[in-house]
């Protein structure tokens, strides 16, 4: 199946190189949950993050379905 | 009593009456600044014991305070920062304002640890502190200047080593969303304490000294820099703008006046994010002694948004305030606008707020295009939206609606405007959405000074903190962490620390350089305490103003914590239980339910005996 991986602000460091700008669109086996691909492109678990899927607020133990959109964000700081 | 003239852990405090024109000190030792950690929290202490309650906050009895943290001047890590406090007349509570530069710092190398003014003054006048002396000095000839004009002229005349915290021209006609300026533009921008200074006709604070701040173990705060030097090149290089097409997207950054949220409704925010936004760059700099150094000086060389000047890079609070909130996309309006804003005295937050609340009264009939002078006030406008800031800034035409802030503005226009004037107690609400950040719904309500993102909370949750985890939409379980969060910021805050550097920093650093700079033996434990003493104390201030933050919840707008949910969007839907989250923290902190007032056994717990005596 295909999912479409957006992430925002410093977590691009995590994406690919094949990767265009801050997106990713790969091939995924079915039954992989959001944490699990965020584990395979490197992230720490303990790097402070918010996702969506196809822009709705879900924890990371989400499945991901063909066509899916998951997008990662930097949980918000002041400034 | 103090164990030095100043510096480990002891603090000179300036008084200044500027009716009369008279100048003490006073010193207080360890026995008075370790409760509360010196800096603001002193500073929280003194305005509760000086100042009496009910008092207006633009008449004589209020005072205006400038302090120095704890830390400040050491060489500590990101300890520049400076506190201005009163009574807030925008909100009528007690108000604070910190920025950083190099003015904190420099108050104590000229020997004081704060300055605390009360009074008016019958003429200008401008408060000169140099090597350990004051005075004051008439100020005719800046009255009227912009920030710039007024720095540049009293370091004409003092020197380029004097530090200048001054007020521009909109905060000399008292408007209500002004702050105060230092470094040529930075901003102590909350509260509208620019107002304050501008009704004691206090038009600046020129400190200038050589004095060593005495550090009780140096060695150790060496070693302590040496082990937590932070880097960060992606801050450095962009500081907070990089993040507006982010938060845009998350729903963290409000949209369309509160309306909005997502990139759906403006999805050009990437023009106002980032490498867009420091391509206007000129160079980077550094307050005092900070290794991360993420503040910049820009300038638009041209065209119609060209700056009159060097002017600082826009953070992004200003890009969210102008450019999500009134959907402008143009990278150099916003520098413009940060330089207006700057120039005058204007609060980048509260000024966007005041736009946006003026586009949409616009657009639904509320006023007309003539009220406005004629200005095609539109959402995107850039060309409309700056010379309406001008307009504020004078309190010309439907500017001098806008310039006490928006809850104030719809007041005057009547007719519903209510929902469109986003403020919580009278203040525009910062670029964070409570819709995202549920932990914000607390600060925003219930810190002594409302509608502030800055007063620790789920939204500043540093490294090397541990809290309880809470997933986004449950609205339990958060009082115990949102408390912790507050005290360890208050903490921090005293200590003169910025809370953006801090990211960058194990907040289990903070007791230690405490303590290493004061000598005295300052744990996490001790330091949780402290903070909450500090804010407990700001909260009583409110207490005895007659304030009850709970009642807030009626008269603000349905947009803010989801009373009326969006439809569309990162954030639809959302509906915070305030109710939930608000009786849990108060109950967790021993406040009243109904009229938060701390309990007797609460007050005594913390030693704030004064404050039972006050309540009770």
């Amino acid at each position: 199946m295909m999912v479409t991986v957006r992430l925002f602000s410093h977590l691009v460091k995590y994406l690919p190189p094949e990767a265009k700008h801050d997106t990713w669109t790969t091939a995924l086996e079915t039954d992989m949950c959001a944490g699990d691909l965020l584990t395979r492109l490197g992230f720490p678990p303990d790097i402070p993050r918010a996702i969506t899927v196809n822009d709705e607020n879900h924890k990371e133990d989400v499945v991901l379905q063909e066509g899916d959109v998951l997008k990662v964000f930097p949980v918000a700081m002041g400034g | 009593m103090a164990k030095g003239f100043m510096g480990n852990g002891a603090a000179r405090v300036l008084y200044v009456d500027l009716s009369t024109g008279t100048l003490t000190d006073e010193l207080y030792g360890d026995e008075v600044t370790r409760k509360f950690v010196g800096g603001y929290g002193l500073a929280a202490k003194l305005l509760f014991d000086k100042q009496p309650g009910g008092v207006d906050a633009l008449g004589p009895e209020n005072h205006i305070g400038l302090f120095a943290g704890t830390c400040g001047g050491t060489g500590s890590l990101v300890s520049s920062r400076y506190m201005a406090i009163g009574k807030s007349p925008l909100t009528n509570t007690w108000g604070d304002a910190n920025s950083g530069g190099y003015f904190g710092p420099t108050l104590k190398f000229a020997g004081y640890d704060g300055v605390l003014c009360k009074g008016t003054a019958d003429a200008p006048v401008y408060l000169l502190i140099e090597e350990g002396k004051a005075s004051l000095v008439d100020a005719a000839d800046l009255w009227g200047k912009d920030t710039y004009e007024t720095e540049d002229k009293l370091r004409t005349k003092h020197g380029d080593k004097a530090q200048v915290a001054c007020i521009g021209p909109a905060s000399e006609k008292l408007s209500l969303i002004t702050g105060i300026s230092t470094d040529r533009g930075r901003y102590a921008a909350r509260s509208g304490l620019g107002a304050v200074m501008g009704a004691k006709k206090l038009k600046a604070v020129v400190v200038k000294g050589t004095a060593t701040v005495p550090v009780a173990d140096p060695e150790r705060l060496q070693a302590l820099r040496k082990e937590h030097f932070p880097k960060d090149k992606e801050f450095t290089k962009y500081g907070t703008a990089k993040e507006t097409a982010s938060y845009t997207e998350a729903g963290e950054c409000p949209a369309k006046n509160w309306g909005a949220a997502g990139s759906s409704v403006f999805p050009t925010a990437w023009k106002i994010t980032g490498d867009e936004i420091i391509k206007y760059q000129k160079k980077n700099y550094t307050c005092y002694k900070c290794p991360i150094a993420c503040g910049a000086i820009m300038e638009v060389p041209e065209g119609p948004f060209a700056t009159l000047g060097d002017t600082h890079k826009p953070q992004y609070e200003t890009l969210g305030a102008l450019g999500v909130m009134c959907l402008i996309d143009s990278p150099e309006a916003m520098v413009r606008y940060n330089e207006i804003c700057n120039r005058t005295g204007l609060d980048t937050i509260s000024a966007g707020g005041a736009i946006a609340f003026a586009i949409e009264c616009l657009e639904n009939g509320l006023i007309s295009k003539e009220d406005l002078g004629g200005l095609d006030l539109t959402w995107g406008n850039a060309e409309a939206a700056l010379k309406l800031t001008e307009m504020i800034a004078a309190r010309e035409g439907f500017g001098d609606v806008l310039a006490d802030g928006v809850q104030r503005a719809a007041q005057k226009v009547g007719q519903g405007s209510e929902q469109y004037a986003i403020h919580v107690g009278g203040q525009e609400l910062p670029m964070h959405d409570p819709k995202n950040t549920n932990g914000l719904a607390l600060t925003y309500l219930l810190d002594a000074t409302p509608g502030r993102h800055s007063q620790g909370g789920e939204l500043l949750t540093p490294p090397g903190f541990e809290v309880d985890k809470v997933d986004k939409g449950v609205y339990t379980g958060r009082a115990q962490s949102h408390q912790k969060l507050a005290n360890i910021l208050h903490v921090s805050n005293a200590a003169g620390n910025c809370m953006l550097a801090y990211f960058f920093v194990s907040s289990q650093t903070i007791p230690q350089f405490i303590s290493a700079v004061t000598g005295w033996d300052f744990d996490m434990e001790e330091a949780m305490e402290a903070g909450e003493r500090i804010h407990t104390i700001r909260h009583a201030f409110n207490v005895r103003e007659g304030y009850n933050p709970l009642d807030n919840i009626d008269s603000i707008s349905d947009r803010i914590f989801g009373k009326k949910p969006l439809t569309e969007g990162p954030n639809q839907g959302i509906d915070i239980d305030l109710g939930a989250m608000t009786r849990e923290y108060l109950e967790s902190v021993d406040w009243d339910i109904q009229t938060t007032k701390p309990s007797k056994a609460k007050l005594t717990s913390l030693g704030l005996n004064e404050v039972v005596e006050a309540l009770y």
